[in-house]
């Protein structure tokens, strides 16, 4: 092949150089199809192990329980069936801790937005004594854990008697230092005078933010809202020690009402599983491009 | 050094579009080529595809007697400075110019020596430890032409590298890059969208527009003897005034009509234009700024109104109209022209240039160009 | 009059008083409270009655069960936050040049994250059942993954790097986007070839959000609870019993909610101390 090219443009006739051309465009062709078939190879094999935990969930969440007890390979289940979803319903009150779940997580979210921004508009726009100190301690509550506060929390809100209702699940996350770090980075990027000539028309601090700075940041507030929402959902630890009752319990914790030892109850939970993982799964993917759009395109430069 | 061949080369995307179409040049050794033409005439697509980068999708193209279509870019033994440097952040500067070196495997003594010897050259010897971000966008520059030089490659390929830089560095970089032309002798492919670049540097300059090559020639034969009138436009700063007319015959003479005014050609140049048959067309008349003066020939005047006067030092240009046609002129600096004034400009006959206004094309770039196009 | 320069002079904290409001009552004086709790003995209802000084501190660092908790919690960490990084790392670069389909797989990647530990633990609690799971059938083996001490604090770290790899996924993708494309041009005209690329210039280019994200994984991984309380309780023995599960044990089974904050304020400086230190070493490894 070398010797071919090395020739000199004088002694390569016309025939020959179109084969070799065509022989080299198949080659080339080849060999970008099957990079790319590698490539689409390789993914597909990393996406089954990543999401090999969930598949599995759904397989099982529709196999009769007797099926689920054999040593033999039983990935795809015979006799799909929508038995387990109800006697899961049936079981445990899964409705009743979903819309325990969906009032909690929607309550934090829409908190955390207000809250958040309301303080990101301070830290940006306006100017007080202090501010900067203020906004060092903010962002230092970022590094305490939530473990080192729990016991104390606990010990307050159980003073308070609001062990078991939905204050307590939502209070102590009505704001968040990530939050107010992400809009005020937004706010940053804005100039000043948007303010500053909103100020002059005579438009309120209010108004400002509800009518000009959170329609400009939708981007922020939807990555936020995402990202807020999820983690609320899945909140364990916090409605595992401040709820007691069927009637506050949250998908997370109410799950575990079906986490038994008795073997007949597997494909039970995991179709209660399956069905409290679809909301936050489901938006997830609707508001992914959201999240990245919002979260990651700053984040990575700060 | 190498010689670089493009026979019919062509490149078409997926959805149809050809951003190059049957380019064929020969770039001779210890050339320095200049590409040039509008965004989006396919300069760069070229450039890219002699690196390597872009997929060649038709043609043929030689690097010293070696057909490169199907090699990879590090197997085509060339250097190339990106238009935004392209250095890496995390690598020194010195780091940055040797690793070109570093994977071809040569010798730390040897790289150390070429780097050292490169940044002498380039003036940059206290910035070998900096890293790119603690760098000003000319001495970016200058480490994008350093790790170029290293490389000691046959062929350096250079895509619009001063587009970045403020006019007055511009302007600096452009001379030293004429001299480390002459100081390496390497052949050089250039690309740039700025005539004045392309002027100042090229021994040999391609103007593109859609994909298509205009024109190759020597800077001052481009300048002189356009082939059509998108490269008359092209070249030259102001552009050429482009006045469209209607040619009238009165007796012997001709007159070149636009609005109430004409221009009035006698002669060889009168009999030449009757041959052609133009009597009775349309005619579009390119004449340069520069080749307006305040006095001349009777007939060869125009009249026109000053919009604006620029006062350059060395030269004032007047912008305006007449007949509601723009045109500009570049006078003395001792012209007593005001804006708002009606002065008649005399045009230089010898340097008119004629395009058919249907096609566009200079009617006599055949019989009075010598270019090799 | 006076009134308008009221709302001027106070106006603007007016705006961070909620926030504030709720960092203060549940994280300034519920973090010092717990200072304040880890020098005491308290009763069953977590009052504070006699007051020990360092001794809770001194009870921890002589008793064999902590040094466990931080020693499985060390190896832990590390298993989790090396096997998440290489998870995100992994599928970030598979992600990085478009194909047909990417958008699958890249929501794919980034799915973990949108998962609740509690209810990723009873899934895997399945796949690792001994008999019907899926694990040992795939892999023909007969291990009791749960239940044997060798391997439980193993399978709670997969799963918590399972859970973490989402999120390691979107900030690496966002970290590959931002390296200029025209750098690798640089490269394979220089004559790179994609192993050397991958080295000198993808890992490179990564090492600013990679510091990051290093950070945040430490920090959250420090934090696993509901995957070790669904899976394995601390056990079998004590062989899982991070000090999350640990301080949730003692304060709310043992009610020694002294010791339990005692051991909160550990886990705290040792975040705190890990935090500082690689900002140390960031500001001498990273210099752009």
């Amino acid at each position: 092949m070398e010797n071919i090219i090395a020739k000199s443009p004088e002694h390569i006739s016309r025939e020959e150089l179109i084969a070799l051309q065509k022989l080299e465009n198949q080659k080339a062709k080849i060999k970008r199809r099957s990079e790319t078939g590698i490539l689409i190879g390789a993914n597909v094999v990393m996406a089954i192990l990543i999401l090999l935990p969930l598949l599995y969930a759904i397989s099982i969440a529709f196999m009769p329980s007797s099926e689920l007890f054999t040593t033999a390979m039983n990935l795809i289940p015979q006799h799909p069936t929508l038995e387990n979803f109800h006697q899961a319903l049936v079981k445990v009150p899964l409705v009743r801790f979903v819309i325990n779940s969906f009032v909690v997580a929607a309550c934090i979210t829409f908190g955390q937005i207000i809250s958040c921004s309301l303080a990101a508009f301070s830290f940006s726009f306006l100017e007080f004594k202090g501010k900067n100190i203020l906004f060092m301690i903010v962002m230092a509550t970022m590094m305490i854990p939530g473990e080192a506060t729990i016991i104390s929390n606990y010990l307050t809100v159980s003073g308070w008697k609001w062990l078991d209702s939905y204050q307590v699940l939502i209070v102590p996350y009505l704001t968040s230092a990530m939050g107010i770090f992400l809009f005020r980075q937004f706010y940053m990027s804005f100039p000043i005078s948007l303010y500053e000539s909103a100020k002059i028309d005579g438009c309120s601090n209010i108004r400002f933010i509800f009518r000009i700075l959170l329609p400009l940041t939708k981007s922020a507030i939807g990555a936020m809202a995402v990202y807020t929402f999820i983690n609320a959902w899945n909140m364990y630890m916090w409605p595992l020690l401040v709820t007691g009752s069927n009637e506050l319990r949250t998908v997370q914790i109410g799950i575990g009402m079906l986490d038994s030892v008795d073997s007949q109850s597997i494909t039970l939970m995991i179709a209660g599983v399956v069905m409290i993982i679809l909301p936050s799964i489901s938006i997830f993917i609707v508001g992914q491009k959201q999240l990245i759009r919002g979260m990651f395109s700053g984040a990575v430069k700060g | 050094m190498a010689s670089v061949s493009l026979v019919n080369i062509c490149k078409s995307y997926n959805n149809g579009f050809q951003a190059v179409k049957n380019f064929n040049l020969k770039v001779e050794e210890g050339e320095f080529l200049i590409l040039v033409g509008p965004s989006g005439c396919g300069k760069s697509t070229t450039l890219r595809m002699i690196a390597g980068l872009d997929e060649i999708s038709d043609g043929e193209l030689w690097i010293k007697d070696r057909l490169v279509n199907f090699l990879k870019p590090q197997e085509r033994n060339l250097s190339m400075v990106f238009q935004n440097y392209a250095l890496y952040p995390h690598m020194t500067v010195y780091q940055n110019m040797a690793f070109g070196l570093k994977v071809h495997g040569i010798d730390k003594d040897e790289i150390d020596k070429r780097v050292k010897h490169a940044a002498e050259i380039l003036e940059i010897s206290h910035l070998l430890d900096r890293r790119p971000n603690a760098l000003s966008g000319g001495q970016k520059q200058r480490v994008a032409i350093g790790s170029v030089i290293v490389r000691q490659a046959d062929l350096l390929l250079m895509d619009e590298p001063l587009s970045n830089l403020d006019a007055k560095l511009r302007s600096q970089m452009r001379v030293e890059l004429a001299k480390l032309h002459q100081k390496l002798g390497a052949t050089i492919i250039y690309v740039t969208h700025d005539q004045v670049e392309a002027m100042t540097l090229g021994t040999r300059i391609v103007v593109m527009k859609d994909g298509e090559i205009q024109q190759a020639d020597k800077p001052a034969e481009l300048y002189r003897n356009p082939v059509n009138q998108f490269v008359a436009g092209f070249i030259g700063s102001p552009t050429m005034n482009f006045i469209e007319t209607i040619v009238y015959r009165v007796g012997n003479e001709l007159q070149l009509k636009f609005g109430n005014q004409y221009i009035q050609v006698k002669g060889l140049l009168a009999k030449r234009l009757l041959n052609m048959d133009y009597e009775g067309r349309e005619l579009t008349v390119g004449i340069r700024p520069e080749d307006f003066h305040l006095e001349g020939e009777e007939g060869t005047d125009i009249e026109m109104e000053i919009d604006v006067r620029e006062m350059l030092g060395a030269e004032i240009l007047i912008h305006g109209e007449s007949e509601k046609t723009p045109i500009s002129a570049k006078l003395p600096p001792e012209s007593k022209v005001r804006a708002g004034e009606r002065v008649k400009l005399y045009a230089d006959i010898a340097e008119l240039k004629l395009f058919d206004a249907e096609t566009g094309v200079n009617i006599f770039y055949a019989q009075n160009g010598n270019g090799e196009a | 009059m006076k009134d308008k320069s009221l709302i001027k002079r106070f106006g603007a904290y007016g705006y961070v008083v909620p926030a504030m409001l709720v960092f203060a009552v549940f994280l300034f004086y519920p973090f010092f409270k717990t200072i304040y709790l880890s020098m005491y003995k308290t009763n069953k209802m977590g009052e504070a009655k006699l007051f020990v000084g360092l001794g809770n501190y001194i009870d921890l660092l002589t008793s064999k069960s902590f040094y466990n908790s931080i020693a499985v919690t060390v190896i832990f960490v590390l298993i989790v936050v090396t096997g998440s990084m290489l998870l995100g790392l992994i599928a970030a670069v598979l992600c990085n040049k478009t194909f047909p389909g990417i958008r699958f797989f890249s929501t794919a990647y980034a799915l973990p994250m949108a998962i609740a530990s509690s209810s990723a633990a009873m899934i895997f609690k399945i796949m690792l059942h001994p008999s019907i799971g899926i694990v040992n059938k795939l892999l023909h083996l007969d291990i009791n993954w749960i239940n044997d001490p060798k391997y439980a604090l193993v399978c709670v770290a997969v799963l918590t790097a399972w859970l973490n790899s989402g999120i390691n996924f979107l900030y690496f993708s966002a970290g590959l986007s931002n390296i200029d494309e025209s750098i690798y041009e640089r490269a394979s005209v220089d004559g790179a070839n994609e192993v050397q690329k991958f080295f000198q210039l993808t890992l490179p280019g990564l090492s600013p959000i990679m510091f990051y994200t290093l950070v945040v994984n430490i920090i959250q991984a420090f934090q696993s609870f509901g995957q070790v309380k669904v899976l394995t309780q601390g056990g079998p023995g004590e062989s899982t019993n991070l000090i999350v599960y640990s301080i949730y044990r003692d304060a709310f089974f043992n009610f020694r909610f002294g010791s339990a904050a005692a051991q909160s304020v550990i886990l705290f400086a040792l975040i705190m101390c890990l935090t500082l230190v690689m900002f140390k070493v960031e500001k001498k490894g990273v210099q752009y």
